[in-house]
């Protein structure tokens, strides 16, 4: 009686077994690193931290182009409905001069990363700080941009399976001139953010 | 006594069927346009499912490729993605090839399959190895719950897919289960089920069969799209 106790009890178990398993396993490991319930898209970032490259060709302005995008973040952060329910933060962010990768621009452009074209460090086991990386060109640089004001490009990349990888860090490639415009912060700042685009 | 030995036996089995590793909670990275849709039967709208194909091997054209997948993706009824969550995926095939769409254009298509002989660059393709996924454009979902991503580059292995064979058919639903949230099983041969992502392409020779996105494959794409991941 007491086998047939026990057995019994073992059927339930697996029944239960059967209905957790038709449920689906939402817990599954995970070594990516990922958050995909932050725009800052890693869990080793707790802030918003952008990295700014500046064309060689105009170094010499270098701190009035880190007031232009400090002032663009700061005027994103105060009117973008997505800002705060992204995660990016309620006060801080960083802007750290220079950007991690070999500074190597492509002939042109290339928004998808088709064939492995990344802006920056590209496939990396530990992401950078960095959730999106600014480039300034001078007009002579911006050639790869062909006729478009800013462009975007994966700057970063996680690997999330064995043969599947995922953006973690966007490069924003962009005229010097295109800097504190409307275009450039309601459009490719807030999407190189993750945030939708700003009407 | 050895009736209830049998009901255990039956429901043991079961139970290892019915255990899900296709389905993997919060981090299913997805193609952003997977949770509506608003097109019509005759139009696709920008919550379809937009694709373009592009060949850079002389082992198979554009043409003979893009055919192939459409085919496999959209004329298989039963047995494809094309209209899972109830047509939150519905699938359409542009007029040209990837390279022809000025950028603007280009970036309203959510997936790009390419296909060439080696992929030296792409990270994880291992040069002429593995067919892989890039999902790029991170972009966060209308209700605020979570991240997802615009685009999808697949990248096609030559030998994997110019015989435009069942095992073609296989790799073209593996990689599009990727972009719609679906992962690789965690070791060759582990975690074997009856699923387009864990078949015989990672060693589950049981299930050489499944060339194609099964029911249990149509219920996660189904939960990834109704975001109860």
């Amino acid at each position: 009686m007491t086998t047939l106790r026990y057995l019994a009890s073992f059927a339930l178990a697996i029944i239960v077994g059967c209905t957790v398993g038709e449920t689906f396993d939402d817990d599954e490991e995970d070594d990516s690193g990922m958050d995909l319930e932050s725009a800052l898209l890693v869990r080793s970032r707790d802030h918003l931290v952008v990295c700014l490259q500046i064309d060689p060709a105009l170094a010499a302005n270098t701190n009035q182009y880190v007031t232009q995008l400090r002032t663009d973040l700061a005027t994103l952060q105060a009117r973008h409905p997505d800002w705060h329910v992204g995660g990016l933060g309620q006060n801080t962010f960083e802007i750290v001069v220079g950007c991690p990768g070999d500074g190597v621009l492509p002939q042109l452009i290339d928004d998808k990363g088709t064939g492995g074209a990344v802006i920056g460090p590209g496939l990396r086991s530990a992401p950078t700080q960095f959730r999106t990386h600014v480039h300034v060109l001078g007009d002579v640089a911006a050639n790869v941009l062909a006729d478009r004001p800013f462009g975007r490009a994966i700057a970063e990349l996680a690997a999330v399976d064995d043969h599947r990888v995922a953006e973690v860090s966007t490069a924003l490639v962009i005229r010097a001139s295109a800097l504190g415009t409307d275009a450039f912060r309601n459009d490719a700042l807030a999407q190189g953010l993750g945030l939708r685009v700003l009407h | 006594m050895r009736h209830l030995f049998i009901l255990v036996s039956v429901l043991a089995i079961s139970a290892a069927a019915q255990a899900s590793h296709t389905h993997n909670g919060w981090l299913q990275l997805h193609i952003s346009t997977i949770h509506d849709n608003n097109g019509t039967a005759t139009t696709p709208g920008s919550l379809d499912e937009d694709y373009c194909v592009s060949s850079h091997t002389s082992a198979v054209s554009t043409t003979a490729l893009g055919n192939f997948i459409e085919n496999v993706l959209t004329k298989r009824t039963g047995q494809m993605w094309d209209g899972a969550a109830g047509w939150n995926v519905d699938l359409w095939r542009t007029a040209k090839k990837c390279e022809d769409y000025p950028a603007a254009e280009r970036a309203a298509i959510g997936t790009e399959y390419h296909v060439a002989d080696a992929w030296p660059n792409v990270p994880l393709c291992g040069n002429t190895t593995y067919s892989c996924t890039v999902l790029s454009k991170p972009t966060i979902d209308p209700t605020g719950k979570h991240q997802h991503y615009e685009w999808a580059v697949v990248h096609f292995q030559a030998r994997h897919v110019s015989a435009l064979d069942e095992r073609a058919r296989s790799f073209i639903n593996h990689e599009t289960g990727h972009v719609l949230g679906l992962r690789d099983p965690a070791s060759i041969g582990g975690d074997c089920e009856e699923s387009v992502m864990h078949n015989g392409l990672y060693g589950c020779t049981a299930f050489n069969y499944v060339t194609y996105p099964t029911a249990r494959d149509l219920a996660s794409v189904a939960r990834i799209s109704r975001r109860q991941n």
